[in-house]
């Protein structure tokens, strides 16, 4: 985490403060925390007003006794609150560390930034070789040559909130996690003639259908309670193991005009019934889509789904959601010729590829879960399971 | 004292090249063994650096004396015993190569006077003073066999009337007239050592400035600071012939712009590129790639030959004592497997004649013909108070930039102690420091340093005092 939003504060100037009660609510990678007060004493300023971003480290304010001095520090001020103060009266611009001055802690020779600033480089990005890392001149150069890009831009793009945690996060979980993957063909029939009978019956009393991805959480849900190595989170040297099965949704979500993702999270899942996991989902998906999903709606998930059916794709390999250690990638459901007793029949099949941290689980182990799962589908699932 | 038959490194010739790689491995707890055929110390010690520099601090103090009166201070009755000179110059020669002697004795190096050949990839044989002879077997060889007096066509040295610097620094009587073949570092210094000892001096060059490796700017400036000094300049002009005459004096024959130019003196002086001493060294049987008559190296000092380094003279390049100290402990690094490089754009050049000079880096020729867009930035000596108080006025700071990033290129002084300031032009360079750098630096007051600064604002039109 590397930066936060100030979303609310439950005090205000000049209120007094007990140790560990709240003081404000933060948003950080898509989570809302409640911030507990680290002292007792009276809130003497505010320096970030609300629904404002800042850095990690940047003070946001003071507790103190009534009529202590504050210190002299720059004071964040930027947002849309007071947008009047980002000057002071000596010109120096107060506010979150700008990329400037995120530059400054990096070793770099002068000429080095020189360079860096002529040509609009991030100091940041690149790796330097002299004295303890320090960037020089060659190191600048080497860089742009490797970036020489001759392609014509047509925009620029800045990632923010959302997509910014989404790549951190991908990066991240490739990074740490040993990703494998592996799939597997279902015959659908089973799958599609109870969705078409859910679904009648639901409609005749006038309620919503359930999705593909319904009866998938539930199946998955139960395969994950008979073996719950994979619903799990690697903690250093430590697997945990979960007992409740909290299968997260990946859900395509529109944030500031551009695409993101939320995770909604089905709690309990394995405790749960076909429709009641249907209609939660339901809601959970409809609050992510208009942004009024909250933190629990987005946390506390140990295995995920991602189903791009839709859009008529067969297979692709997701990507382990991190901490989890597995994810499961749903396919569409193509009719097929199968060979079935030497004839040929039409059947719909679907292929489900799951990506696991083979530090975790080996390939035989995730491999049985995969047949679990086919089996279920092909032959036990029903509305009542 | 290690095992004398399979040693770590064997280094051949103990200059300052030679000497440094020697107890930079042995620092890095490596055996290692040093050969010498003449004198520990090598050409620095002997018949270079130190020896010049000292009949040079004479020459300060001579010039000094001439001006005493200006400064208050009658002085009556200056005369000069050049014996003494010079017996001070062997006391500080001997003082340093015995210095020497001890390093490498307490870095527990393996010393060997005699004259090394390369006998194999891992083998150098030693031909001892007395006719022994012996085998050195070391996994690494280091050549540091250095240079010798300049070979020149036109004339044949007796070193007592026509001289290298070798021998004119051994001269026990001040010549009534005194000619210097060559106007680079080593002519300007002993124009200026006999100059100041009462020769009548004249300086002849065949190119059209003085100094001509060096920015353009100091060589004009010297050529001003040598006629006040009463030396005779002479460019333009090429020596076809220097012969020794019956009536005991040297006779020359020149060219200057197409016409004759004649002269005799009591001692000629001839100066120039030395020649490097690798001729018998059977490089080329082992299969060490020579080219020009030097050893070519990789920025490691490795020559064509894996194991076998080479430092200092006989690479090439700039022949200065430091590039080959500095080489040599980059070849002791690189043998050690620390993967050391020599940076050959932060080489000092110095000149230690009155006033000093001093260049790093490139001139602004050299500049513009890389292809920079160059921004200069200059000041003359006459500006700084510091000069004005000690009565040296002549000279000037230059600093060369690149126009579009700042980038210092070169740097050159001609200043009283400008051999000591290049340092921080030369600290800054490394550190690719810009001009803005060393001009927003604060500088004591009053100071030559301060010629620096301003010369560095110069480059952004900010020079305070011009």
């Amino acid at each position: 985490m590397q930066k936060g939003r100030v979303i609310r504060w439950l005090k205000k100037e000049g209120d007094s403060i007990e140790k560990d009660n709240p003081l404000l609510e933060v948003e950080a990678d898509k989570v809302t925390t409640e911030v507990e007060s680290p002292v007792s004493g009276v809130l003497l300023k505010i320096c970030v007003p609300e629904d404002t971003e800042v850095a990690v480290g940047q003070p946001i304010a003071f507790i103190g006794k009534i009529g202590e001095p504050l210190p002299s520090i720059n004071v964040a001020a930027e947002g849309k609150a007071t947008p009047e103060v980002e000057t002071t009266s000596t010109g120096s611009r107060e506010g979150p560390r700008t990329v400037e001055e995120e530059a400054e802690k990096v070793r770099a020779s002068p000429l080095a930034r020189a360079l860096a600033k002529q040509h609009g480089l991030d100091l940041a990005q690149i790796r330097g070789t002299g004295p303890r890392g320090r960037i020089t001149k060659e190191d600048i150069l080497e860089f742009m040559e490797l970036r020489m890009d001759t392609r014509a831009v047509k925009e620029i793009i800045p990632l923010k909130g959302i997509q910014k945690t989404i790549a951190g996060r991908m990066a991240e979980s490739i990074r740490t996690a040993a990703h494998c993957s592996m799939t597997i063909e279902v015959d659908a029939s089973r799958v599609i003639a109870l969705r078409r009978e859910v679904n009648a019956e639901l409609q005749a009393k006038g309620e919503g259908g359930i999705s593909f991805t319904d009866i998938l959480v539930k199946a998955v849900a139960t395969a994950l309670t008979e073996d719950p190595i994979l619903n799990s989170t690697l903690e250093g040297e430590r697997l945990k193991v979960f007992r409740d099965v909290n299968i997260g949704i990946a859900v395509e979500v529109e944030t500031e005009g551009a695409s993101g993702l939320l995770v909604p999270v089905v709690r309990e899942a394995h405790n749960k019934s076909l429709l009641q996991i249907a209609r939660e989902a339901r809601e959970l998906i409809e609050r992510a889509r208009s942004g009024k999903v909250s933190h629990s709606d987005l946390s506390g998930g140990t295995f995920t789904i991602t189903n791009l059916g839709m859009f008529g794709v067969q297979t692709f390999v997701p990507i382990i959601n991190p901490p989890q250690t597995a994810i499961l990638g749903v396919g569409a459901i193509i009719e097929k010729p199968a060979i079935v007793n030497g004839n040929i029949k039409p059947q719909p099949s679907l292929h489900l590829t799951l990506s696991f941290d083979h530090r975790v689980v080996n390939g035989a182990r995730s491999a049985r879960f995969m047949q679990r799962l086919k089996q279920i589908l092909e032959t036990e699932i029903s509305e009542q399971t | 004292m290690p095992e004398q038959s399979k040693l770590d490194v064997v280094v051949i010739g103990a200059g300052i090249g030679g000497y440094v790689a020697a107890i930079r491995s042995a620092q890095l707890g490596k055996t290692a063994a040093l050969i010498e055929k003449d004198r520990l110390g090598g050409t620095c010690l002997n018949w270079g650096c130190i020896p010049t520099k000292a009949l040079l601090a004479t020459a300060d103090f001579i010039y000094a004396a001439k001006r005493s009166e200006e400064l208050g201070v009658t002085l009556s009755d200056v005369t000069v015993d050049i014996s003494r000179a010079m017996a001070r110059k062997d006391a500080i020669v001997n003082r340093l190569t015995e210095g020497v002697r001890l390093l490498v004795k307490k870095n527990g190096i393996i010393f060997i006077e005699g004259k090394g050949t390369l006998l194999s990839r891992s083998q150098v044989g030693v031909q001892k003073p007395d006719g022994a002879r012996e085998t050195i077997e070391a996994g690494s060889i280091v050549i540091a066999a250095g240079s010798e007096e300049p070979k020149l066509s036109f004339v044949e040295v007796d070193e007592e009337r026509i001289l290298t610097s070798k021998g004119a620094l051994t001269l026990t009587e001040v010549p009534k007239s005194f000619v210097v073949v060559g106007g680079g570092a080593v002519g300007i210094e002993f124009a200026m050592i006999f100059n100041a000892l009462g020769a009548h001096v004249r300086l002849l060059e065949s190119l059209p400035n003085l100094l001509h490796t060096l920015d353009a700017d100091i060589g004009r400036t010297y050529q001003r600071v040598l006629k006040k000094k009463g030396v005779e300049v002479h460019l333009n002009t090429e020596v076809k012939a220097v012969k020794l005459r019956s009536d005991g004096k040297v006779g020359l024959k020149a060219v200057q712009r197409g016409s004759a130019l004649d002269m005799d003196a009591e001692k000629v002086l001839v100066s120039g590129r030395r020649s490097p001493l690798i001729t018998d060294l059977g490089l080329e049987k082992i299969g060490v790639q020579v080219k020009d008559g030097f050893v070519p190296v990789d920025a490691h000092q490795k020559t064509s030959v894996p194991n076998i380094y080479a430092v200092g003279d006989v690479t090439g390049g700039k022949m200065l004592a430091h590039v080959a100290m500095n080489q040599g402990v980059i070849a002791a690094e690189n043998i050690a497997g620390l993967g050391s490089t020599f940076d050959p754009r932060t080489v000092p050049t110095c000149v230690y004649s009155q006033p000093e000079v001093a260049s790093v880096g490139l001139s602004e020729d050299e500049a513009k013909e890389q292809g920079h867009e160059v921004a200069v930035g200059k000041t003359p000596l006459l500006a700084s108070g510091r000069a004005l108080t000690l009565d040296e006025t002549e000279g000037l700071a230059k600093v060369v930039c690149d126009a579009e990033t700042g980038e210092i290129l070169g740097v050159h002084l001609v200043a009283p102690h400008a051999t000591e300031l290049i340092g921080e032009a030369t600290l800054a360079m490394r550190m690719e420091c810009t001009s803005e750098e060393i001009g927003a630096l604060l500088h004591a007051h009053p100071t030559i340093s301060e010629a620096l600064m301003e010369a560095a604002r110069a480059i952004s039109k900010k020079a305070i005092h011009m």
